[in-house]
């Protein structure tokens, strides 16, 4: 560490932003070379202290079975195969998948989930789950998911890892801001460090970005409220290529009344099953998207209606629809919720127990879609590289691997094989390349529009604008959309960059972990996101996965089966389609309905 | 504070205030916050009106919602619980844990990070770099 223009100043080979499941990875495996100095930091406190990782609560990983038996030994179903796993990966995917990902994925989860063993991580051997879209039971559970959370022990499990490493080091409590560039090549990153509120200098070979999806464009998620897009915003204004950001998934469980449960994921078992959804006008809505399923359709079409009802203006009191169990006998409530085995009584620390008597009485609750995972992101080669010499992305914020759809259990996998390669690939080349010169230029530039909010004595409310974003995006561009929607989109994102954000500004003005200011740099980077995603969305006409737009309805294997690669070029987003990378399955052709 | 049998509309919340670059002393301050007619008003959504509607220099550490990660662990009327998990009664304390390190109010150093700077200094000899 050293000091330079007043500038806290790291120097190291591979600086790694965001250190839960993918940046982790990628941190352990660039440090296994004794050689190369790797930094990893994260705006928590701490590893497993904020990110999505830690909210991967009873998540499992998708391993092949014949990995997890002839590496694991574990008594998996053994019919199933790496070309299984592909297979249900991009049919699930709807075809967009990147299949070069795709094959890395399920060549690579095994062995990695090997070394997760090796390291102590303790995986339960005795059964193993298939979600809807796996043909096997491949989805597998650390031991002790339900009392400790996946996510959590996988984080404890690394910590100790890199912990043990004398070349590489943790740094929590820093909000990466920017990245450097010089010559076309990565120089570094600008960080804050936000307890003391200063701006830190990272002078770095290569920077790996596993700072995961963009929940926070919208106002409810399943994960932290600090999933921000951070790392997206950083990367777009470097002028890294993303992929597909119109694909995001949405899932209707967030309660929005009574207040205070806006804890994300409601467990989609027992007696959620039971639960009637009534709109606004106190119609049973879902038997107009399917008369005989109603309310057991799968959660894209789920989303896509409850959206739907709401966008046409027949949403409950709260913005959401009505859930109810008023159809049924409170002793039939009390005995389903008994008897199923993750009823709906009880979940994890809560205790759903008001609630259910609040509806036993006859009334409804309330629940809206919140935003659960980006298939989109930052378009990335098979080795975690980007367009932009020494920067590398991996995990939930690369872009390509699940198309237009992700099935479950492949988030979590998907972070330890693509942050594992990015780690891999960022300690070679840091090894081989010259370290490039940081631009100062570019630092100063970054402190410019960092420190505004703080500089300035009047303005906006970095927490009202953040609202007025966030529910904008939701409404233009949450799970249904339309031209119309998408071209208000980008014009909003435009003002709000000319008009709104130039003028945002915190009361508190002490630098020294001021929370006010974090808002208004996050508020920053998910315009930037809405950006990104408005641009993707608006010339993808037709509906595919998690992307619908109510006025192409169709999915369309003809003319869309590509991907939308976006750029910022002059201050602009630049949109442009590529073929979809194809190893082994040929997409199907035709127009079928959607979901196709 | 009792009214008989009125209900109270809103909650007294005493929070620890400490900034270490400005207070000599940690000092209390006393918030007003609307209270819940229906719902589950956890400690963290009751910081959050303060932060978002009364005064944003507050500092708390709340993320993951869920009694997952752990960060936001407080003393709550004297005893140590987790901001996001324990339901606010009428009148509450809040305090930053107990034997942690307080970087700004109730923005502490996490309870093993002591530890890891300890091993960052002790190894930064052997860095290359640093």
């Amino acid at each position: 560490m050293s000091n330079k223009g007043g500038y806290r100043v790291y120097t190291t080979d591979v600086l790694v932003i965001g250190v839960e499941a993918a940046g982790g990875f990628a941190a352990i495996k660039a440090s296994e070379d004794e050689e190369v100095d790797v930094i990893a930091i994260t705006k928590g406190s701490d590893i497993g202290r904020a990110g999505a990782t830690v909210t991967a609560q009873s998540s499992s990983f998708a391993i092949e079975c014949q990995g997890l038996h002839d590496l694991l030994g574990a008594p998996a179903d053994t019919r199933d195969s790496p070309e299984v796993f592909f297979e249900d990966v991009v049919r699930e995917g709807k075809n967009v998948n990147d299949q070069t990902l795709v094959e890395s994925l399920v060549r690579e989860c095994a062995p990695r989930a090997k070394e997760m063993e090796d390291w102590g991580f303790e995986w339960d051997k005795t059964w193993f789950y298939a979600s809807p879209g796996h043909t096997y039971q491949r989805e597998i559970y650390p031991v002790r998911a339900k009392d400790v959370g996946t996510g959590v022990l996988m984080c404890r499990v690394m910590k100790r890892v890199l912990e043990s490493r004398p070349n590489s080091q943790i740094l929590g409590s820093m909000l990466a801001l920017d990245l450097l560039t010089t010559g076309g090549e990565i120089a570094g990153a600008v960080a804050l460090d936000l307890v003391t509120g200063e701006l830190v200098v990272f002078h770095a070979q290569c920077v790996v970005i596993a700072t995961g999806g963009a929940q926070c464009l919208y106002p409810y998620v399943s994960t932290g409220k600090e999933m921000t897009g951070d790392g997206h915003a950083m990367a777009y204004r470097a002028g890294a290529e993303f992929q597909d950001m119109e694909y995001i998934q949405f899932i209707p469980g967030q309660m929005i009344w009574p207040p205070g449960w806006h804890v994300g994921v409601m467990p989609w078992v027992g007696l959620m099953h039971c639960t009637w959804w009534y709109n606004g006008l106190g119609d049973r809505f879902m038997r107009r998207w399917d008369p005989v399923l109603i309310e057991d359709v799968t959660r894209d079409m789920w989303s896509v209606a409850v959206a739907t009802e709401v966008l046409e203006g027949r949403a409950s009191e709260h913005g959401g629809m009505y859930i109810s169990l008023a159809h049924l006998p409170g002793d039939v409530v009390d005995y389903v919720g008994k008897s199923s085995p993750v009823g709906w009584l009880n979940y994890s620390d809560f205790d759903y127990k008001p609630l259910i008597e609040m509806m036993k009485e006859g009334l409804a609750l309330e629940m809206a879609n919140y935003c659960h995972f980006w298939m989109g992101g930052i378009k990335i080669n098979v080795d975690g590289e980007t367009n932009i010499p020494g920067l590398y992305a991996g995990g939930e914020c690369a872009g390509g691997l699940n198309g237009a759809n992700r099935i479950s259990g492949v988030a979590l996998t998907q972070c330890i094989v693509q942050g594992a390669r990015a780690g891999i690939s960022a300690a070679a080349r840091a090894k081989k390349s010259p370290r490039r010169e940081v631009d100062w230029g570019q630092v100063e530039a970054c402190r410019a529009w960092v420190y505004r909010p703080l500089e300035r004595e009047e303005g906006t409310n970095p927490m009202e604008l953040r609202d007025q974003v966030t529910e904008f995006a939701m409404a233009k561009t949450g799970p249904v959309r339309d031209q119309v929607m998408l071209e208000e989109a980008i014009a909003e994102a435009e003002r709000l960059k000319k008009v709104e954000l130039p003028h945002l500004y915190c009361k508190a003005k002490n630098p020294a972990y001021n929370l006010e200011w974090v808002q208004a740099i996050q508020t920053m980077n998910i315009v930037q996101v809405l950006e990104l995603v408005a641009n993707s969305a608006l010339p993808v006409e037709n509906s595919r996965g998690a992307h619908y737009r109510r006025d192409y309805p169709d999915t369309d294997n003809d003319n869309f089966i590509k991907n939308v690669v976006a750029k910022q070029v002059d201050g602009r987003c630049e949109v442009r389609f590529e073929p979809v990378k194809i190893t082994s399955i040929t997409p199907p052709n035709g127009i079928r309905p959607y979901p196709g | 504070m009792s009214e008989g049998e009125e209900e109270r509309d809103v909650i007294i919340a005493k929070v620890l205030r400490f900034d270490p670059t400005i207070d000599e002393e940690p000092h209390f301050e006393t918030y007003e916050v609307p209270k819940y007619k229906v719902g589950r008003q956890t400690l963290a959504k009751v910081l959050e009106y303060i932060f978002e509607s009364i005064d944003p220099s507050l500092a708390y550490y709340v993320t993951c919602n869920r009694a997952l990660c752990n960060g936001c662990v407080a003393m709550i009327n004297g005893k140590a619980g987790l901001l996001c998990m324990t339901e606010t009664t009428d009148e509450v304390t809040i305090e930053p844990a107990a034997n942690h390190r307080v970087i700004k109010d109730l923005m502490v150093v996490p309870e093993e990070e002591d530890r890891v700077q300890q091993q960052v200094l002790k190894r930064s000899g052997k860095s290359k770099y640093l």
